[in-house]
């Protein structure tokens, strides 16, 4: 069932969302991301599976579930409130026009597991993530590339850093130590476009950054909804909680995209630090 | 499954126990005050039974999460309610918590488990077949 006023996004109004019509569907150029931080790239960057740093490949961890098996959890984890978006309770991050969707997709999923995980909602700072990364330039990327940093180093809370301050300024010893405190401890590698590997991750509550190249964006998935005979992805954005709809927590941020419209590069994420993550003195 | 429970519970309290392993020496985890851990290994997907699952995510009226929101002990409002890994340090988070995983060990526990305390008693064993026979050791001991 979908939330009151959630739009579904598919081959007829996907448009709606990239803005200018220009995309492999629509017989357009190519809406790539951005690789090599500024350099637009002539085709798509696809991690090799299995590539990702540290990541366990699906296959060597799940079963791929069939359709129906899909459809039956979905509608078993509707019914018990027991989604990934039933139990996020915080507001939707906001990257206010920056570039940086593909460190605030993971660091939203990470917001995720922590609030799974019955950890203290902490804000999380998208900057303190793809600056380092960038140094400092307000640039497209690829989520892979803010896995491999957060796994590293972590993320600074946005009381330290704010969220789209992508200036080397908030680097302070004290957020230097803030950032182990929100590590992710175990992610997942999913095959490029494989939605079946994707849907069997959300039945299981795990999030799901997703890498869109039709839409040149980067979310991350939380469930699968059951709309007829169609399974269809929830996706929560990174454009504040004015877009999209709410959730029964009344925090917003969440819409739903077709078969055709949910494949990308995707890994999913699982345990995160263990952290009170006590407020600065 | 139910009713395996709560044969198990009603041989404790008859037993003489108040609780299926209540540790009565002193102050189960510390802190003073009522916390809730669930530890399960989140990569394995078949660690827990469908019902279980409905004890550690769901968040209706009536589960589990909700309960430990209500009466755990809260910290920047936020309720000391966690669902870990058994991987996860726990150094960076509330002592009573890292308490509560040695206990488990000490115990030989394996995941999935769950430790209640509230500061003076507490419980310690296997995760709870379904939300009933959950709520049936949480409620007694978060209402102290």
């Amino acid at each position: 069932m979908l939330y009151h006023g959630e739009q579904i996004f598919g081959d007829h109004n996907f448009r709606q969302l990239i803005g200018n019509g220009r995309s492999v569907m629509a017989g357009g150029e190519p809406r790539y991301l951005v690789d090599g931080y500024g350099e637009p790239c002539s085709k798509p960057r696809v991690s090799a599976y299995g590539s990702i740093q540290g990541a366990t490949p699906f296959h060597e961890r799940f079963t791929v579930l069939s359709r129906e098996e899909i459809r039956e959890r979905a509608i078993d984890l509707e019914r018990t409130e027991s989604r990934v978006s039933d139990l996020i309770n915080f507001s939707s991050k906001d990257q206010n026009g920056t570039s940086y969707c593909w460190n605030n997709g993971v660091v939203g999923a990470v917001e995720a597991c922590r609030e799974m995980a019955g950890l203290p909602y902490v804000s999380l700072s998208p900057a303190s993530v793809g600056g380092p990364i960038t140094g400092y330039r307000n640039v497209g990327g690829w989520g892979e590339d803010a896995l491999k940093y957060i796994s590293e180093n972590g993320i600074a809370r946005s009381e330290l850093w704010p969220d789209n301050a992508i200036e080397p300024k908030y680097m302070t010893a004290e957020v230097k130590a803030d950032y182990e405190n929100h590590q992710i401890l175990e992610w997942f590698d999913l095959e490029t476009d494989n939605v079946l590997q994707l849907w069997t991750m959300l039945v299981h509550r795990i999030p799901v950054p997703l890498g869109l190249n039709w839409w040149g964006h980067l979310i991350y998935g939380c469930d699968v909804v059951v709309q007829g005979n169609s399974l269809l992805t929830r996706i929560r954005n990174s454009w504040n909680d004015i877009w999209g709809a709410k959730n029964k927590h009344g925090v917003g941020g969440f819409g739903v995209l077709e078969e055709s419209r949910s494949r990308g590069s995707q890994f999913g994420v699982r345990a995160v630090t263990a952290s009170r993550s006590k407020r600065a003195a | 499954m139910k009713s395996l429970a709560s044969i198990m519970l009603l041989v404790a309290l008859a037993s003489g126990c108040v609780m299926p392993n209540v540790n009565h020496s002193g102050n189960p985890f510390g802190g003073g005050g009522y916390r809730v851990m669930i530890v399960h290994e989140s990569g394995d997907l078949d660690d827990l039974t469908p019902e279980q699952e409905v004890i550690v995510f769901s968040t209706a009226a009536g589960s589990v999460r909700h309960y430990c929101e209500l009466h755990c002990a809260q910290n920047n409002n936020d309720p000391d309610f966690r669902i870990l890994d058994p991987d996860s340090p726990l150094d960076r988070d509330d002592p009573c918590f890292t308490k509560a995983k040695l206990a488990a060990e000490k115990k030989g526990l394996k995941p999935p488990y769950m430790a209640v305390g509230n500061g003076r008693r507490g419980w310690l064993g296997p995760l709870p077949p379904d939300t009933q026979a959950a709520l049936a050791i949480l409620k007694p001991l978060g209402s102290e």
